[in-house]
């Protein structure tokens, strides 16, 4: 089955992971930020080529050498890369072993979806927007019910040495003292790594 | 340095530090280009194939090859990343996990340009690819015409159905799965450069080798309708009864 992608590119040195990557970034989102960095991902026209699991790998097998060389490999984005975990986890169990996996992902997807990848991420970069429902809800046009539920499996199945929480200051929505308080409930459940960070404005 | 530019010369010292912990002799060629690059170019693809090739002479000839984690180090090869700190902002980075920062800034005083764009993480940037030289030798990888099997998938699964040969001391010892293998498809159709990248046992990787190899020519991979050499990745099957 092929899938739409907004874009695969190469050699981001210590972008998304360790070493030498290319992030693959699917279509489609479930959020709707005004902040979105990739704002195709929700245009019926950001689609940038749909393809299929060995296509894929096909694409990005060529930088096999530097993966390997630099524990680096792949990291999956998007727009909501988990909406597409079963091309994800279909592409790790046809990729080299040795290629790292990443995935940069909201959350908010069934839990499923999580589950279903979980035995092939080695990291995951989590932007949680703002663990305050009310402030969620604004900013991106629905609930967070989903993203805490994933969070807690996570911090219950996982290894929280494997996450990295995004922490953003979304100016107009949240405040610096919201995000010390999200990054609390956060440590609360056994997360130790943030990143706390700016959204741009456009 | 351009971006490009400094990606184009961590990946040279990466190729030469594979080579060098292989015994391979290479040096990287100098590169005269001075427009805006994308970190890699033909020239350069040339000179990770040439190390692949080593690379697979030596494993025929049975020798160790060095290859995963050789150059782990990277941040420390980029030497553009600094971090800036915002006092604004919380930073707490307790996990031993060397995970990068939307605030890291990828600039170098002396070297990179400042109004450099940083990408973030997740971030996009897709590159608009120009029509090829038809001279080129580089590879690619997926392109606008895919390289297809003649008579398609369904002939393609026939023809691998009935030349894939189970290996008898495989079925003995109950060996099954799937072994992925990666190959390029020529502008001629040919089929080269032929390597397992998932194994599954060494009897059926080297049954999927050789039923691959022996493929009949394929309808060449075409960009922008020149015909163009195609990495191709395709799992061959091997189910116990």
């Amino acid at each position: 089955m092929s899938v739409p992608l907004i874009g695969i590119c190469r050699h981001r040195l210590v972008t998304d992971g360790q070493g030498v990557t290319t992030l693959v970034a699917f279509h489609g989102c479930p959020l709707h930020c005004q902040y979105c960095l990739n704002a195709q991902c929700l245009q019926a026209s950001g689609v940038w080529r749909e393809m299929e699991v060995e296509d894929i790998l096909s694409e990005v097998m060529v930088d096999d050498l530097y993966f390997k060389a630099t524990n680096g490999g792949i990291t999956f984005g998007g727009g909501e890369p988990l909406l597409r975990y079963e091309t994800i986890a279909a592409f790790c169990e046809l990729c080299p072993e040795e290629w790292r996996i990443y995935i940069e992902t909201s959350l908010n997807v069934e839990q499923r979806a999580l589950e279903t990848v979980a035995p092939h991420v080695d990291h995951y970069y989590i932007d949680v927007k703002d663990m305050n429902a009310d402030i969620y809800r604004r900013y991106s046009g629905i609930g967070n019910s989903r993203v805490v539920g994933n969070l807690r499996w996570l911090s219950e199945h996982g290894d929280p040495q494997r996450v990295t929480i995004r922490l953003p200051h979304i100016p107009d929505y949240n405040t610096q003292d919201d995000i010390r308080k999200s990054q609390a409930q956060l440590e609360a459940m056994g997360f130790t790594s943030f990143d706390v960070f700016e959204y741009v404005r456009k | 340095m351009s971006r490009g530019k400094s990606i184009c010369s961590v990946l040279k010292t990466i190729r030469k530090q594979v080579a060098d912990a292989n015994d391979i002799q290479y040096e990287p060629r100098e590169c005269g280009y001075q427009g805006e690059c994308r970190g890699t170019c033909p020239a350069c693809e040339a000179e990770v194939r040439y190390l692949e090739r080593q690379l697979d002479l030596r494993r025929q000839l049975g020798k160790a090859v060095a290859i995963v984690g050789i150059s782990a180090g990277l941040s420390a090869l980029t030497g553009c990343v600094t971090i800036e700190k915002d006092p604004a902002t919380i930073k707490k980075r307790t996990a031993p996990f060397e995970a990068p920062t939307t605030s890291q800034t990828k600039k170098d005083s002396a070297t990179c340009e400042v109004e450099e764009h940083v990408l973030r993480i997740g971030e996009v940037v897709v590159d608009e690819v120009p029509a090829p030289d038809p001279n080129t030798d580089e590879l690619f990888g997926v392109v606008e015409q895919m390289p297809a099997f003649r008579g398609g998938d369904a002939a393609l699964r026939k023809y691998l159905a009935e030349n894939t040969h189970y290996p008898e001391e495989a079925k003995e010892k109950g060996v099954q799965g799937r072994v992925v293998v990666n190959f390029v498809v020529e502008k001629d159709g040919s089929i080269t450069d032929v390597k397992v990248v998932r194994s599954i046992d060494p009897l059926l990787d080297k049954e999927a080798v050789r039923v691959v190899k022996t493929m009949p020519k394929w309808i060449p991979g075409k960009q922008s309708l020149v015909p163009v050499r195609v990495g191709y990745v395709l799992p061959v099957s091997f189910k116990l009864p």
